[in-house]
């Protein structure tokens, strides 16, 4: 059995961990395993969505606080996976139409109550829209918004059951510690959030 | 399994409330307040079109509500303009 390839992403900061991994994949192309070394969940969350979206499968491995291992494995001619099957998810949705971005936790500066008020509003007129946009994409003090306690998760709830995309930014989530916290959306990473935005065909920042 | 595009063409389902406008949002935030504190389900929305074009708050609850709103506007004397019954998408 050859031994996997390794690719220590630790110290690397979104999107570089699923940078690096994407160029080990394509420039080894006969390779079947691969072990990425991050030092945070987040990433090897992202590195494990990106070698599923690539028909790889991953399985993520705790070896202590700063080393998470991220085994890879891709599918050989008749070869056994050494991991149990489990159903791919879907690649990421590049070709979005309409894209909201939501950078903020308030609409607009100047007045934080009033900035809290208008970004409640954006959002429950958002989803009483005869048309409903694709994607939302929280980032910076905007992924607060996703989380537990946010005045507007029913209003997330409601765009996310009729259809809309909800992404949260990973690194937003642990820079502020509300990683636990998320209560609504998919974690992402710049590298996808860049992919949605440069396909979008409208992008809509309140 | 539905696709997402399927799910938004449907003919989403609504819900009729119970939707109060104001003047001001000072007296949509008193509004609100003396709902709460009344133990009144609800919360302030941005004005529907229905009642003006002008931007501003309303409040928005249950339509089973309404005597319970009616009692409360009376006994604290809360300014408001005017009460519809509104349908909103689920």
């Amino acid at each position: 059995m050859h031994e996997p390839i390794i690719v220590d992403a630790r110290g690397q900061a979104c999107p570089f961990p699923v940078v690096m991994t994407k160029k080990a994949l394509a420039e080894n192309p006969d390779c079947q395993d691969f072990l990425i070394q991050v030092d945070n969940q987040v990433a090897s969350q992202n590195v494990s969505k990106y070698a599923q979206s690539q028909g790889a499968e991953s399985r993520v491995e705790s070896s202590s606080e700063d080393l998470i291992e991220v085994k890879i494995s891709r599918s050989g001619s008749g070869k056994t996976s050494p991991f149990s099957a489990k159903a791919l998810p879907e690649p990421v949705q590049s070709k979005a139409k309409r894209v909201v971005l939501i950078g903020s936790e308030q609409m607009g500066s100047g007045d934080d109550r009033l900035g809290d008020k208008l970004i409640a509003s954006f959002l429950f007129a958002l989803s009483q829209q005869d048309e409903l946009c694709d994607q939302l994409i929280f980032y910076n003090t905007g992924v607060k918004l996703c989380c537990r306690a946010s005045a507007v998760i029913e209003d997330l709830k409601t765009l996310s059951a009729n259809g809309v995309k909800v992404i949260a930014c990973g690194t937003c989530l642990e820079h502020f510690g509300l990683k636990e916290e998320l209560e609504i959306g998919e974690i992402s990473n710049m590298y996808d959030i860049v992919e949605i935005l440069m396909t979008a065909a409208v992008v809509i920042r309140p | 399994m539905e696709s997402r595009i399927d799910v938004q063409r449907e003919e989403r389902k609504t819900q009729e409330r119970l939707v109060i406008s104001f003047g001001g949002s000072t007296e949509a935030q008193i509004f609100a307040s003396a709902a709460q504190e009344a133990g009144i389900s609800g919360r302030l929305i941005p004005k529907p079109r229905e009642f003006s074009a002008d931007c501003g708050q309303a409040f928005m609850t249950a339509i089973e509500n309404a005597s319970l709103i009616e009692a409360l506007i009376k006994e604290e004397a809360l300014e408001y303009e005017e009460i519809r019954k509104l349908l909103f998408k689920l």
